[in-house]
């Protein structure tokens, strides 16, 4: 079944459009589309296709679409649900509702009165949930006499819109709901258009598959023992999410890391069932039957594991009337699981008013917002880029979810080492500093410490830096993440930092959370006119860069710090 | 990854979470075929157990081969079942069948005053002892922290405007017009104190999906349902005075599927047969503000 949600600001027709597709398709009760006419007769109301979906009494009094409805339509072998949503401002969080469960998008935008306010927002909605199905109705052709150059200027100002917002490509067409036209059939009265009707592109449509590909993913949901009847099973629950595990499979569940294997696939209705598979409800038991509770992710030992961290780069869109703060407590929830946080930094805030983007300290009702999240414990999730279901959350607040997210980034180390005076955003931040306002004159230096457990970093760093320190020398220390650094932009910007520091004599440490040989090979070829040292921090792994030092074990660490600094004393 | 594997997929997942979240949960089951599903879908989501208890709003007009119907599953299937109903308004004759009240007033009375009490834990209510397979009064009901109730957004208007979890206040009210947003699967699941949860794992589910996955999962489905010879059929069951059966030759689920796919009545709704449905246009949206399911 394909979900599709029909956005688009107040009174440009998404309620008559669908209508329009429901009574020229053959879908309606014949007494239905009667009942309206009846009603529309007694009251002296013109005839509206709305009424068909504006189902509440307050919403045909008032002309206007409150909340957002489901509509079942099937056409030809293609099924459709529907989520019709409202287009006034005040029902933002219906329209959210409707738009945030959809796999594709139509924005209605009225050829009369232009782009408003919310054919804009609900696009830039749109491009938070990375939906890039969108196509663009522009409606009421029929009020401006299927002029073709009212429609080529609106396309243009829309499509440049779209474009700023790095909204790709999407498909453009004119109809008229009221008339009919284009809708079903392909237009006659606009014989300057060539593409599709509305019906012909919606049937182009696929339905997405699921994630059977991905490594395998399951939110633990529950953990049920029935004790009725003498079962003595212990089945962990969850809607799988991607991938899939069978028998024997060996699990690890995060952020906790306890693992067990799998040992058996718990099915009502049919025996021997061996797999549990993405899309679907399922549930296991494991041997041994070690603890697991709900908020936990089961993910396959052998596959690529997510991320765990406790604090998060995010991008937001707030629904809540009363502003969100720092200082101020809010839930987040992804996957199962549920956790307090606090707003740690608000990078950046984008009002979907004016578009433009504010410097301020709350995020609004309708804002759109880049910030840094400290969670009270970690979590486990994928980042955006990785696999966007995983990456998504709610915000929870005072019994209601006020907001939804993404994670765009994992953040390492605790907060309360690092201090924000450098460069808050991005892959690059400062981490552990020191007082080290010492000899500017030496020749300076840049170590890459790469891998290790959160552990052996910190004990690395620490005792680095205390070794320099006793030397008189500097040292500022940093931490990367080479994931971050795919993105040329970001790679750039780290590359200026780092050499920056060096024009101006300051050695640098850098923990590299996670090896990326491609990415730290370019890093080391632009670090111009300085000696770059290669550490090896992951206790025996090998790593696909050549290391000069590597640490065998905690015990080993002191040992091989003097080393670096005998070294580097011979320069 | 067919539909009815992901409307099955995504109803469990909307029992599991609301047994995680409700203490006090409990579901309402009319014996009818969309709520004979859920309890199929419980029986999946929670290997072979239904652990919360089954409610009927037994409006005393109920055709009794449903009745029947009811009590012979839950003994089969070891269900914790529990009927209510107003039994004053029957004695002092105050129904619609009685002709004293209208039929809203009716269903008010007899279904939605019933369900406030059996959420209020203030009900006169029957539970179903498993060993003598006879009903003997609750003395300890419990107020419910929720409902689970299996109403399906292409039914009618007021019904595809719901949640999956829908928030009710003390008195039992929709406020249809200022519901909370849920999406990504997650959804509101912090209630605040005196309000209570409606929860609605079948809202995706059209007529023809119930039917394709009683044939397919081989669920008990009563009779009343299918053409016995005399080219009527119940399609949506309700008391005895106010539900009329459809013209249909439908004897088996099969032509029931079939009968609803070649559009044959693509010209009456589902509820047509549904006497409330009909009375001063959105009686059923009436009925619902005021805590009707």
């Amino acid at each position: 079944m394909k979900r599709v949600v029909i956005l688009g600001h107040v009174d440009h027709g998404k309620s008559t459009i669908l209508g329009s597709l429901l009574a020229h398709t053959n879908t309606l009760p014949k007494t239905k589309l009667e009942q309206v006419r009846n009603y529309c007769r007694k009251n002296a109301k013109p005839f509206e296709y709305a009424f068909l979906l504006d189902a509440f009494k307050a919403e045909q009094e008032q002309g206007i679409t409150l909340d957002v409805a489901r509509c079942f339509f099937k056409y030809k072998e293609s099924e459709y649900l529907f989520f019709d949503a409202p287009g006034h401002v005040e029902f933002l969080k219906n329209a959210v509702t409707g738009a945030f469960q959809a796999d594709y998008a139509i924005v209605v935008i009225d050829a009369e009165e232009g782009v408003q306010e919310n054919s804009r927002r609900h696009a830039i909605l749109l491009s938070m949930m990375r939906m890039d199905n969108l196509v663009v109705v522009i409606n009421k052709m029929d009020l401006v006499n299927y002029d073709q150059s009212r429609y080529v200027q609106m396309k243009q100002e829309y499509n440049q819109f779209l474009t700023e917002h790095g909204i790709g490509s999407s498909l453009f067409l004119p109809v008229s709901g009221l008339v009919g036209e284009n809708i079903v059939k392909k237009t006659e009265r606009m014989p300057w258009y060539q593409g599709k009707s509305l019906l012909e592109t919606l049937e182009d449509f696929t339905v997405p598959s699921s994630f059977a590909h991905k490594p395998f993913r399951m939110p633990v949901q529950d953990v049920y023992k029935f004790t009725e009847k003498g079962d003595s099973r212990r089945i962990v629950v969850g809607f799988i999410e991607s991938g899939q595990c069978q028998i024997g499979d060996q699990l690890c569940f995060l952020p906790s890391g306890k693992e067990a294997a799998v040992a058996s696939v718990e099915d009502f209705t049919s025996q021997g069932v061996t797999q549990v598979v993405a899309g679907t409800s399922g549930g296991i038991t494991l041997s041994p039957q070690i603890y697991v509770k709900r908020g936990e992710l089961a993910v396959k030992k052998s596959e690529k594991k997510p991320v765990t961290s406790s604090r998060i780069k995010v991008r937001i869109y707030c629904l809540s009337p009363k502003p969100l703060q720092k200082g101020e407590t809010y839930i987040l929830k992804t996957g199962t699981t549920k956790v307090s946080f606090s707003i740690e930094v608000i990078c950046s805030v984008l009002n979907t008013k004016t578009f433009r983007y504010e410097n301020k300290n709350v995020i609004e009702q309708n804002d759109v917002a880049e910030c840094i999240f400290v969670l009270n414990s970690a979590i486990a999730f994928d980042i955006e880029k990785e696999f966007i279901q995983l990456s998504r959350f709610v915000i929870v607040h005072e019994y209601a979810i006020v907001g939804g997210g993404v994670i765009s980034q994992a953040l390492f180390l605790s907060e309360d080492q690092h201090s924000n005076v450098l460069c808050e955003q991005g892959c690059i931040r400062p981490a552990i500093f020191v007082n080290n306002e010492k000899r500017l004159t030496q020749k300076p230096f840049i170590v890459f410490a790469i891998g290790g457990s959160d552990k052996i970093i910190k004990k690395f760093a620490h005792e680095f830096q205390n070794s320099l320190v006793k030397q008189n020398r500097n040292i500022l220390t940093f931490e990367i993440d080479s994931a971050g650094l795919q993105e040329q932009k970001e790679h750039n910007r780290c590359v200026a930092i780092l050499n920056l520091l060096i024009a101006v004599n300051r050695s640098l440490l850098c923990l590299v959370k996670r090896e990326s040989r491609d990415l730290l090979n370019k890093l080391c070829d632009y670090m111009c006119s300085c000696k770059v040292l290669i550490v090896n921090l992951s206790q025996g792994k090998r790593l696909q860069l050549q290391s000069d030092y590597c640490i065998v074990s905690e015990g080993n660490v002191e040992k091989l710090i003097q080393k670096i600094s005998e070294d580097l004393k011979k320069g | 990854m067919n539909n009815l594997q992901k409307l099955e997929s995504k109803s469990i997942y909307i029992l599991r979470e609301a047994y995680y979240h409700i203490s006090n949960l409990g579901m309402l089951w009319s014996a009818g075929k969309d709520s004979t599903v859920l309890v199929h879908l419980c029986r999946k989501a929670f290997f072979g157990h239904v652990p919360f208890p089954l409610i009927h709003i037994d409006t005393g007009f109920k055709m009794p081969e449903m009745i029947a119907f009811r009590d012979q599953l839950a003994l089969a299937w070891g269900l914790t079942m529990i009927y209510s109903q107003n039994r004053q308004a029957l004695h002092d004759k105050k129904t619609f069948p009685d002709k004293t009240i209208s039929c809203l007033e009716c269903c008010k009375k007899l279904k939605t005053e019933v369900l406030q009490q059996v959420v209020q834990g203030k009900a006169t209510q029957f539970r179903l002892n498993h060993t003598t397979a006879q009903y003997e009064l609750d003395r300890t009901p419990e107020p419910l922290g929720g409902l689970i109730i299996g109403i399906r957004a292409d039914e009618e208007g007021s019904r595809s405007k719901e949640r999956y979890f829908s928030v009710r206040d003390k008195n039992n009210d929709w406020n249809y017009e200022s519901q909370l947003p849920e999406f990504w699967g997650h959804f509101n699941t912090e209630f605040s104190p005196g309000s209570h949860i409606r929860v609605h794992p079948l809202l995706d589910w059209r007529e023809i999906d119930i039917w394709q996955y009683i044939k397919r999962e081989q669920i008990p489905i009563s009779s009343l349902y299918f053409n016995k010879g005399d080219g009527t059929r119940f399609r949506s069951l309700g008391c005895i005075p106010c539900t009329r059966p459809i013209y249909s030759a439908a004897s088996n689920i099969d032509e029931i599927v079939e009968e609803l796919q070649s559009g044959e009545l693509a010209n009456t709704g589902e509820r047509s047969g549904r006497a409330q449905d009909q009375e001063d246009r959105g009686g059923l949206e009436t009925l619902r503000k005021g805590g009707y399911m």
